[in-house]
């Protein structure tokens, strides 16, 4: 059966007796055989992937635990290397295999033009395989002319747009990079989900003032309008937070419903995110009604004080 | 060209040229006749039985469409002419028929309006009206407003227009006195009933007090209590005869409202102003605000939370509509508004047809989608069909169509769906009893639309992207 995903904790399945699970798998003769820790397939993100991985002929063996199955994860260990997605949830599974299999394991993402292509490339130049890593050049080259090529029409509207990101478990640097890519500026960015090299991987990447501790409804929004922001992305309970005060929004949780990895998933976010910051509902919105008496209240007098 | 190559020729650029270049045949025209529009107009008076001077089997139609659009008991007579009075002119029939209908149905009033047949021989309404009088089949004083409303001219819009200024004409003479300190209000040829309903809670609200130009919201939605009733409601004749004391009469719907617009220009003394219909949040506002200019009364706190209601609708529904094509027919007032409401929420209008448009309607709404960044690739289509409407769907397509019941196989084809707004709409129930306007019908036209976008979504997943969330 094939599910969109299984709990983290099956990958455990892994480090019990494998001479319990009987397999034979061809396959598993490749030399350039790798894993997926902590890619969850979340909207489909995986099937933006995988293709990515044959086309450059990287044999992914097991995802952990994306559509992924029982057999599968028994096998995980004779794979060469381990991409780690997740760095948060499942370390301990990358370490783990690194420690008794002697599986090395790298730390990728894959939201973004530039953190997709270096995965596909830190992944290629561990085999030392002069023919993969040509191959992976030449389709990183391809994909990324085609994407940039539908990008640019995005691009154009959201250049200079600033985003306050509180993704709340996706890796927010990958965020913040795939953000760049659309020539979006991150003016902030809620970290309490996130482990502390992610935070020094944020920190890096917007500066150490740009960092939101405290994550509470009051203290995103001050975010918002203290950085003039023009959009929130975050998880589904800020939503309508967002929506009540007239902020776009779009969600980046694990609940989302689009899937935005890979190049594809990039021109996905670009689209949803020029949707809703150039819905001319806001307009609508920000004006009172004709003959409106405005009543400054809630939050309202936070971004009153502010602006 | 066997079957099959013919059913996907008529899907090619080429057909479509073709198809476009047709002059002398109409395939299934949106729209329908005028005496249609005037026995609607007729029944939202009080005791008034809608009469059509004409032959019985137009009658029978008309009764048969209004009757499963609304899902309610539809009565008028005809005075059943058949060739005889084709030949010899349809005065007996007319005399007859006005005694049987007075006797058997005891009306208040009798509109008359008349079909094809009566038209082309010319029949002349005025003098049978006073022969039947001077020959005591009815009263002197008995009411009997008439318009000429032949079939092959216009559409039910200009039946609904020329019905109703002929009722208002003839039961406001001689009755101007002084200032009632009421609005009027003339619903046009709407078809959602809920909208007459969502108008009056409105004006309540405000604390207006207002009279209804036919207010077909009792009849045409009136309750199950056991009971046939053949008068359950309407605007009183004495309240429509006071229309002319009103302090101002608005035309809710422009085009099906021009010629009794003009007659209240000329000769009610009053401010006469007909309006787009107040379809979208923007279009509400104005509406309002007329009503506050022309009353004086203040808008209550109540409606200003249900528009912010209706706003907070439109933001957490915007992501599903802004972007999306839409191809809209029907009657130019609805199609107006809806065009409106697309544009306000960002959705992009692609084919815009109408059957029953006019030049005017064209330059205008070419204003309304010029002001708009997403009115840019929008086509107008007048005096078109559904068969250059299927045409257009299958070269261009769109996301959406909006429209009646008859756009469904044009819908079909193309693989979209079809939400339906308008007349008639046979094969959906109660979308006549939720209002289109107001704030309440933003919500839902946006429920509608965003709804049936993700129906299609859910429809179309496989079972690895059928999500719990939307």
């Amino acid at each position: 059966m094939q599910g969109r995903s299984c709990w983290g904790g099956l990958a455990g399945l892994c480090d019990r007796d494998r001479e319990n699970f009987k397999f034979q798998i061809s396959n598993l003769k490749d030399t350039h055989t790798i894993n997926l820790i902590g890619e969850y397939n979340i909207a489909g993100e995986l099937w933006d992937i995988l293709p990515l991985f044959e086309k450059i002929g990287i044999n992914v063996l097991s995802k952990i635990t994306g559509d992924s199955t029982f057999k599968e994860i028994t096998y995980a260990h004779h794979a060469r290397l381990n991409l780690l997605v997740c760095g948060r949830a499942l370390i301990n599974v990358a370490r783990g295999m690194e420690e008794r299999y002697v599986i090395p394991f790298r730390e990728v993402s894959f939201y973004g033009i530039r953190n997709t292509s270096s995965a596909l490339r830190d992944a290629a130049g561990f085999f030392e395989d002069m023919v993969l890593m040509k191959r992976t050049e030449e389709i990183i080259n391809e994909e990324e002319r085609n994407t940039k090529r539908l990008l640019s029409s995005y691009i154009e509207k959201l250049k200079g747009k600033k985003a306050v990101v509180y993704t709340g478990g996706v890796k927010s640097w990958s965020i913040i990079s795939a953000l760049k890519d659309l020539g979006i500026e991150v003016t902030a960015c809620g970290v309490n989900k996130s482990s502390l090299s992610d935070i020094e991987k944020i920190k890096s990447l917007i500066g150490e003032e740009r960092i939101l501790k405290d994550v509470s409804p009051k203290n995103i929004l001050e975010a918002i309008y203290s950085t003039n922001a023009d959009i929130l992305i975050a998880g589904g309970r800020n939503q309508y937070l967002a929506y009540k005060e007239r902020i776009p929004f779009i969600d980046i949780n694990q609940e989302r419903h689009t899937p935005y990895s890979g190049y594809k998933g990039l021109v996905r976010m670009a689209e949803d995110i020029v949707k809703t910051i150039y819905s001319p509902v806001w307009e609508i919105a920000k004006k009172n009604a004709p003959w409106g008496s405005v009543k400054v209240s809630g939050y309202q007098s936070v971004r009153a004080k502010k602006v | 060209m066997n079957c099959a190559e013919v059913a996907e020729y008529i899907n090619t650029k080429e057909y479509q040229e073709l198809n476009f270049k047709r002059e002398t045949l109409v395939i299934n025209p949106p729209k329908a006749c005028q005496p249609l529009g005037a026995i609607f107009c007729a029944s939202g008076f009080e005791g008034t039985l809608p009469f059509v001077h004409g032959s019985q089997g137009c009658v029978a139609y008309f009764r048969n469409n209004l009757s499963r659009h609304f899902r309610e008991p539809f009565s008028a007579v005809s005075t059943s002419m058949t060739e005889d009075a084709a030949v010899f002119g349809g005065m007996n029939n007319l005399i007859e028929g006005l005694q049987n209908g007075f006797t058997l149905y005891k009306p208040k009033m009798i509109a008359i309006s008349t079909s094809c047949m009566a038209e082309v021989i010319g029949d002349d309404l005025n003098s049978f009206v006073i022969k039947a009088r001077e020959l005591g089949t009815i009263p002197k004083d008995f009411p009997i407003p008439f318009a000429h409303t032949p079939s092959f001219v216009g559409s039910h819009i200009n039946g609904y227009d020329n019905m109703l200024k002929a009722i208002i004409a003839h039961l406001t003479q001689g009755k101007k006195e002084k200032k009632n300190g009421k609005i009027n209000i003339i619903p046009g040829f709407d078809p959602h009933v809920a909208n007459i309903r969502e108008i009056k809670r409105m004006l309540n609200l405000m604390g207006v007090e207002y009279i209804i130009l036919s207010d077909s919201s009792d009849v045409l939605d009136s309750p199950q209590n056991g009971n046939f009733e053949m008068y359950p409601g309407g605007t009183k004749l004495e309240d429509t005869a006071d229309s002319i004391n009103g302090v101002a009469t608005i035309g809710l719907q422009k085009f099906s409202t021009m010629q009794t617009i003009k007659l209240i220009q000329e000769s009610f003394g009053h401010e006469g102003l007909s309006i787009y219909p107040p379809l979208g949040i923007k279009a509400t506002d104005g509406f309002l605000m007329k009503i506050k200019r022309l009353t004086g009364r203040s808008i209550p706190e109540e409606l200003e939370r249900e528009r912010g209601r209706a706003v907070d609708t439109a933001t957490d529904a915007h992501q599903y509509i802004h972007g999306k094509r839409f191809a809209v027919f029907g009657d130019p007032d609805e199609v107006f508004g809806i065009v409106n409401f697309l544009l306000e929420m960002g959705g992009e209008p692609v084919h815009i047809l109408t059957a029953t448009g006019t030049k005017q309607f064209g330059d205008e709404i070419k204003v309304l989608l010029d002001s708009s960044p997403y009115g840019k690739q929008a086509n107008l289509y007048i005096g078109k069909d559904l068969w250059h409407l299927r045409s257009l769907l299958m070269t261009e397509p769109v996301d959406m169509l909006i429209g009646d019941s008859h756009g469904k196989w044009a819908a079909r084809d193309a693989g979209i769906p079809l939400v339906r707004i308008g007349y008639p709409i046979f094969d959906r129930v109660n979308l006549h009893r939720y209002p289109t306007i107001g704030y309440q019908g933003v919500i839902n036209l946006i429920t509608w639309i965003a709804n049936t976008f993700i129906d299609e979504v859910d429809r179309k997943s496989d079972d690895a992207h059928f999500e719990l969330l939307r």
